[in-house]
């Protein structure tokens, strides 16, 4: 699917650069005038303005059920978990301020925002002071991404929930820590207001190298409307630096 | 698959599950370093507090019992979790005599990780939520 689309995004592209004097972008043909692509369908959108700070009041919405590793995978958590009754393991490369990417930059112990503007929306993300930016303007994602901490994202609207899709990720972030995650890594969220001032995050990570099935979990951020994104520069006084191994530290020296 | 390989891999998966659930309530680093079963207090003058992410650090001189100060480093909560708990950057400062309640570093050095402080007028500030919650 994904092939035959960057073969048809390759011929739309083939196609422009042959007609130089068409103006008209190669990704402008693959739209469908989406929610969100103009000043006012953005009025249209649901009101999602404040900060939204992650919710651990249950644990998140629901304990999520591990994911069902490959036996590769599994072998190599059984190791990582050994290891840590021995020390290591004990941080991962954030207690370095290495920022945590996708998925785990949206669990955060700090808030989010999101900006709506046409044909995007940016997540301004507290922790690590990270940005998401999420394409809504009917593009695909490249044939042949950059792998990044946040990866690509592109998203579109299925009336009030907005349902992310992204892929490309650096190969340092993780799905949790002991289990990394393959090139082929591809997560889907479904983020919709629910009652009592609360969103709703729903994420679906499939990767086929890692876990024998797609594993989905659910979790809550509760809105509010007086804070805000707050600058957080980790390297700013870090004294938490773990060695490569994971073993934990502490710099007390003031 | 032996009964050996059984238990080994149900434990792994109550691990991981476990993992994953304590994942989300820390950012930056774990608790690895500190005792966070028990707490202990610890009283003096403080000497400098850093209002600095990713944490804050209450450096205090803490009178041994020969009299002799001794020098402790005590790691706090971020200043941006801070100041929506009512602290700011003036809540201490250099020369405040106050009671630290602290997760000693488990490695014996003199440093740990602030709970809460009393102060002489017996005011509390509270660094860990002080209600059942995650640590950050």
């Amino acid at each position: 699917m994904r092939g035959a689309v960057s073969v048809l995004l390759l011929s739309l592209l083939a196609s422009s650069v042959a007609g130089a004097a068409d103006p008209a972008p190669a990704r402008a043909s693959a739209r469908s005038s989406p929610q969100g692509d103009t000043w006012a369908s953005i009025a249209k959108l649901p009101d999602w303005s404040g900060v939204w700070d992650f919710d651990y009041s249950r644990g998140g919405l629901d304990r999520p059920a591990p994911p069902h590793l490959t036996p590769a995978f599994a072998a190599k958590f059984a190791a990582y978990q050994q290891a840590q009754k021995h020390g290591l393991n004990q941080q991962t490369e954030t207690a370095n301020c290495v920022p945590p990417g996708m998925p785990q930059i949206m669990a955060q112990p700090y808030p989010i925002e999101f900006l709506f503007t046409p044909g995007k929306v940016t997540v301004a993300i507290e922790a690590y002071s990270q940005m998401r930016r999420i394409f809504t303007d009917g593009r695909k994602h490249p044939a042949d991404p950059d792998p990044t901490f946040q990866g690509n994202s592109i998203g579109h609207w299925e009336g009030d929930t907005l349902v992310v899709d992204t892929v490309g990720f650096v190969p340092s972030t993780l799905i949790a820590p002991g289990v990394s995650h393959s090139d082929q890594m591809h997560i889907v969220e479904r983020i919709h207001r629910v009652p009592n001032d609360y969103l709703e995050v729903q994420t679906t990570i499939e990767d086929p190298k890692v876990m024998q099935e797609p594993w989905t979990t659910t979790n809550r951020y509760k809105r509010h409307k007086d804070w805000d994104i707050e600058e957080y520069i980790c390297t700013q006084n870090n004294r938490d630096s773990a060695d490569p191994e994971g073993r934990a530290g502490l710099n007390i020296q003031r | 698959m032996n009964a050996l390989l059984r238990k080994i891999r149900v434990g792994a998966v109550a691990a991981l599950a476990l993992a994953l659930s304590a994942t989300a309530a820390f950012a930056h680093h774990s608790t690895a370093m500190f005792d966070m079963q028990h707490m202990v207090t610890i009283k003096g003058t403080v000497t400098q507090f850093d209002w600095t992410n990713p944490h804050t650090f209450i450096f205090i001189d803490v009178p041994n019992a020969a009299g002799v100060a001794e020098h402790w480093g005590i790691e706090g909560m971020s200043p941006n979790y801070l100041n929506r708990n009512g602290w700011t950057r003036h809540t201490l400062k250099p020369g405040d005599k106050v009671s630290l309640e602290i997760h000693a570093l488990k490695d014996g050095r003199k440093g740990g990780f602030c709970a809460s402080v009393v102060f002489p007028d017996g005011k509390v500030m509270y660094n860990l939520p002080h209600r059942p919650g995650p640590s950050k």
